[in-house]
């Protein structure tokens, strides 16, 4: 994520207590922390309201801000620790919705049919692996590969260590791997039988 | 056949040398295990690469404008409520404090009290009549009441009203931001 040019004046405005300037900020990342907390509470109106949640710590918590580091990471941080705390309350299992909700919008332009249908089954592919992970090796994995943060960011954010974050990408890596193994020989099994059963 | 440290480097690919780039990539030609693990996390990968931001519904940033307006309404109806209740307990607990001490003073000053309404709805009309129960009543309080609660109590008034009033002015003249009130 780039810095956008009025960024720092907009951060600055809402330091010193401008609504609108905040907003336009909202504007800007709403994508990135809803996306961030549908990714990890795999619900689309849980994302939702977690997302405005983190807006709004992010708002009341605007003052504590390091100007020295990427505004979105400190952003993506809190978004990251409200979905963990989130998880960790939930009282129930993450209950796995079979499509979108029709208001839901990739933040692509809109593609073709076939296009579209390929992406959707690959992000419910996408969506269904990560569900299988725990809630900190998801979120490593996340922000390593959708906000392209380094080791020592993504450390920061989740107030661990360089080391512990290492460690939790390679198991998240690995887990997901074995995952696909199994998936595809699981496939290759059912297509298999299907051929026996039309050789006949 | 050893599959570590291999395995391991599979999914650590973007921190190795170039040196064990190359020994793993002659281990994957010879172990059918690792090749396989090796081609799964690539299709994994890509997976997750292809997938893009998904974006919230329109109206995000109004909806955030809303949940804000709530938000500082909460916390208005909750420094409200404090408020009350912070009077409700000080006063309970300056009648606990006082009642029992003032009690038998006042039950002392019950006929004074009777007298005293008596006269002023007799001499109401006269203004200077009036002065002089006022400068009666005045000394007869003064009279029943130890000076150190002359002092405490009025001082205790004083401060729960203030108090109350600095609060009000709080709540209803002066913007929230941040959340709580400036």
């Amino acid at each position: 994520m780039v810095e956008r040019p009025n960024e720092s004046e907009w951060i600055h405005r809402a330091m010193q207590g401008d609504d609108n300037a905040f907003a336009m900020l909202v504007e800007v990342y709403q994508v990135p922390v809803y996306n961030l907390c549908y990714r990890m509470l795999g619900n689309p109106m849980e994302a939702e309201d977690a997302a405005q949640e983190a807006f709004l710590r992010a708002y009341k918590g605007i003052n504590r801000y390091d100007p020295e580091r990427r505004f979105a990471t400190w952003l993506l941080s809190i978004a990251s620790h409200h979905c963990i705390d989130r998880l960790r309350r939930r009282k129930y299992p993450i209950r796995s919705l079979d499509e979108l909700l029709p208001w839901q919008q990739k933040a692509d332009d809109m593609p073709g049919p076939e296009t579209a249908l390929t992406q959707k089954e690959n992000q419910e592919a996408v969506r269904k692996m990560l569900e299988q992970l725990g809630d900190h090796d998801r979120m490593v994995l996340i922000l390593r590969y959708w906000y392209d943060l380094s080791y020592e960011e993504i450390a920061q954010s989740l107030s661990s260590s360089v080391s512990a974050v290492k460690s939790r990408l390679h198991r998240a890596r690995r887990q997901l791997a074995d995952q696909w193994i199994k998936r595809t020989s699981i496939e290759v099994g059912k297509q298999g039988r299907c051929d026996e059963a039309s050789a006949f | 056949m050893k599959h570590q440290p291999f395995e391991s480097w599979l999914y650590e690919r973007e921190t190795l040398t170039k040196d064990q780039t190359r020994d793993l990539e002659d281990h994957l030609e010879i172990c059918a295990s690792c090749r396989a693990l090796a081609t799964a996390w690539a299709d994994v990968e890509g997976q997750i690469l292809s997938a893009s931001l998904i974006a919230p519904a329109p109206g995000f940033s109004r909806r955030w404008r809303t949940y804000l307006a709530d938000h500082r309404r909460r916390i208005s109806h909750r420094q409200m409520g404090v408020l009350l209740l912070t009077t409700a307990v000080g006063l309970a607990v300056l009648s606990v404090l006082f009642g029992a001490e003032l009690l038998p003073s006042l039950q002392q000053a019950v006929p004074t009290l009777v007298s005293w309404v008596g006269k002023v709805a007799n001499l109401v009309a006269n203004l200077n009549v009036f002065r002089l129960v006022m400068g009666i009543l005045v000394e007869a309080t003064l009279e029943n009441i130890p000076l150190v609660y002359r002092v405490v109590l009025p001082l205790s008034l004083a401060g729960l009203a203030a108090f109350w009033v600095f609060s009000l002015y709080r709540l209803n003249y002066r913007r929230i931001t941040k959340g709580v009130i400036s």
